[in-house]
């Protein structure tokens, strides 16, 4: 068994009166690329914010490397675990440059606004992210895809090991898609970061994910390496859908074919 | 790099970062101001030679209007920069907390209120007192109008725009209070709330100049303290706490901000409306990418807004003294109009 990043511990998570997580347990491991799917509004992103500490549990705690976040300092999370969540918006007629900058923020002081080890972080974050010559454009007046490298960018600027993304790849066309991933694979290979995200896009989620979580009613309903997990069962009744389960030529990673309606072509 | 300045003191103990088009455009900003001020000086219904006001104002050499200018334009356009400075700060952080650019201290009220408390005190407790807690009285009413507001915005069915549509109805509440308050008194009394709040900034004495000045600027490096805390909140709740703010302290904080510089202008004169809401969209034309640059633009956009309105009232209808609110609000009002068009789908 390998090493425990983040543990979530009978977590519960509510809206009012309405409970979306229900005493969940769940351990994310180190250094790889965990990955939550599942239904619209089955609570992935509620438990996303939970463990970045957005969201107030009602009762259960989240332990980030056996501390409890809940007990620690704001900005000493702000440290160590960075959150993009799902479409963030920028102020308007802001630059790269100045969006990326933000992720300073934990470190800076009233004085100390613009260090050299500041700055060199923002130019690895920068770079990491392909994003250095277009620093000096306005947040507004980028694609969808650079967008969102920016805000990556951001997180990186934050130099935390464990970056947690909520469906960093909607609205993305394909290419992007490919472009974020790969660059967040990047960074877990060679920089060695813990990264959790939402994907809805299970090919693609059992691509790049070392470790699959699947929610379901309120719970984990299963989790594992997506090669064991992706099964005709349990897609069927995490989803609700049946289908058939092929494989990638190239990766060998599972690939999911949903049954339904369509053409059919003899 | 070019377009930037970077400053760093050798341990690093103070390091700064600066894009010079924006250093360069808050300087022309406030040598505006410089211009709008010395305008107000020299011409008036009568003109005072510049000359003769760089003489009174560094004690050179004696002059031959030094009442018209030093007991008259003076105070008025020193107080007429802290009135306009006051409003366009509080706009820009009301703008920034309620994230909607419709609101501004006077359209959600906040003005209103502290006008109530302040007309509450002249006609009931300043004879006992002295006028000169009128400001104490003003900044409390403000206090408690926007924690009002804040305890609706904490409702998690009132949107942001709709805080604004409360506000309206919190400011007619307070208008007709005042109108009651005003009825029902004894006229003496009355009469020294009602002119204070018709008040145009004729006969500013120097005592309230100087002091509401000197509040001014403590409170304005107060906020430039924690302007960086303004700046995060701007990127939206959730990336702003996930870097390690406190939303609630950071919101409480910058609403009583706020209050103080909307007491403090009220304090000075009332009525100068929609100075708050038009300013920030100047200035955040002007500068996007710097918040200390941005405030301090700010600050003096309105300053200039103001001493300009008050000298067209002042100059175009001699003899008659306009208060400038008249011109203020004939420039607001549509501007509020065609930003209510504008953003008509998003209420
Ligand atoms: N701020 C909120 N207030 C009240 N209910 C909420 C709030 N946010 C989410 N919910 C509800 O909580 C449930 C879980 O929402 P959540 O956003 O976590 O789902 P999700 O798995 O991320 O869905 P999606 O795949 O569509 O992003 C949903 O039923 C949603 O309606
Ligand atoms: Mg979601």
């Amino acid at each position: 068994m390998c090493e425990i990043k983040i543990n979530v511990k009978d977590i519960t998570l509510s809206y009012g009166d309405s409970t979306v997580i229900d005493s969940l347990n769940l351990a994310i491991p180190k250094g790889k690329i965990t990955v939550f799917i599942g239904r619209n509004g089955c609570g992935k992103s509620t438990l996303l914010h939970a463990i970045a500490r957005l969201l107030k549990p009602q009762t259960g705690s989240v332990f980030l490397d056996d501390r409890n976040i809940l007990k620690m300092k704001s900005k000493e999370v702000a440290k160590k675990l960075a959150i993009l969540p799902q479409s963030p918006i920028a102020p308007e007629g802001v630059t790269v440059e100045q969006l990326v900058k933000q992720g300073r923020y934990p470190y800076q002081s009233t004085f100390k606004q613009w260090t050299m080890e500041y700055e060199t972080a923002l130019n690895h974050a920068l770079t990491v992210t392909n994003m250095t010559e277009l620093k000096d454009r306005n947040v507004y007046e980028l694609s969808g895809g650079q967008r969102q490298r920016a805000w990556i960018a951001l997180n990186l600027a934050q130099n935390t090991d464990t970056i947690l993304l909520d469906e960093p790849t909607t609205y993305l066309d394909l290419t992007h898609q490919i472009e974020i991933l790969d660059l967040l694979y990047d960074l877990n290979r060679e920089e060695n970061r813990t990264i959790v995200m939402v994907l809805h896009d299970i090919n693609l989620a059992c691509r790049y994910a070392d470790h699959l979580v699947a929610i379901k009613n309120q719970k984990v309903y299963c989790q594992g390496a997506p090669e064991k997990m992706i099964t005709r069962e349990n897609i069927e009744h995490i989803y609700g859908l049946k289908c058939r389960i092929g494989v990638d030529s190239q990766f060998g990673t599972p690939i999911c074919f949903p049954d339904g309606k369509g053409r059919k072509i003899n | 790099m070019a377009n930037r300045w970077i400053i760093r003191s050798e341990n690093e103990k103070l390091s700064f970062f600066m894009i010079k088009k924006e250093v360069y455009k808050t300087i022309a900003v406030l040598v505006s101001l410089l211009l709008v001020v010395l305008l107000g000086l020299i011409v008036g219904i009568d003109m005072i030679p510049i000359h003769d006001v760089i003489n009174y104002l560094f004690n050179l050499a004696p002059i031959e209007n030094d009442f018209a200018l030093g007991e008259l334009r003076l105070p008025r356009v020193l107080s007429g920069m802290v009135v306009g400075a006051s409003l366009a700060v509080a706009g820009l952080i009301v703008q920034g907390i309620i994230r909607n650019p419709l609101a501004s201290p006077d359209v959600i009220g906040v003005t209103s209120g502290a006008s109530v408390a302040a007309v509450l005190f002249l006609t009931y407790l300043s004879d006992s007192m002295g006028v000169q807690w009128t400001p104490v009285f003003a900044v409390i009413g403000a206090i408690i109008t926007f924690f009002i507001i804040y305890l609706f915005s904490l409702h998690p069915s009132i949107t942001a725009n709709r805080i604004v549509l409360i506000g309206i109805g919190l400011a007619s509440l307070a208008n007709a209070l005042i109108m009651y308050i005003l009825v029902m008194s004894a006229s003496f009394s009355s009469e020294r709330a009602y002119l204070w709040l018709i008040g145009s900034l004729y006969g500013v004495s120097w005592l309230e100049t100087i002091s509401s000045f000197v509040s001014f600027i403590v409170l304005f490096i107060i906020i430039m303290w924690s302007k960086r805390k303004f700046e995060l909140y701007s990127y939206g709740d959730a990336v702003a706490m996930q870097l390690g703010l406190n939303l609630k302290r950071f919101r409480i904080l910058f609403l009583f901000f706020s209050s103080l510089l909307c007491g403090l202008s009220v304090a000075v004169a009332v009525g100068i409306g929609f100075i708050g809401l038009l300013t920030p969209h100047i200035s955040r034309r002007i500068v996007r990418n710097h918040t200390s640059l941005l405030f301090i633009t700010t600050a003096g956009i309105g300053a200039i807004l103001v001493l300009l309105a008050d000298w067209i009232a002042r100059i175009a209808f001699q003899p008659l003294d306009i208060p400038a609110g008249v011109f203020t609000s004939g420039i607001g009002a549509p501007f509020f109009i065609y930003l209510l068009i504008k953003k008509r789908n998003s209420l």
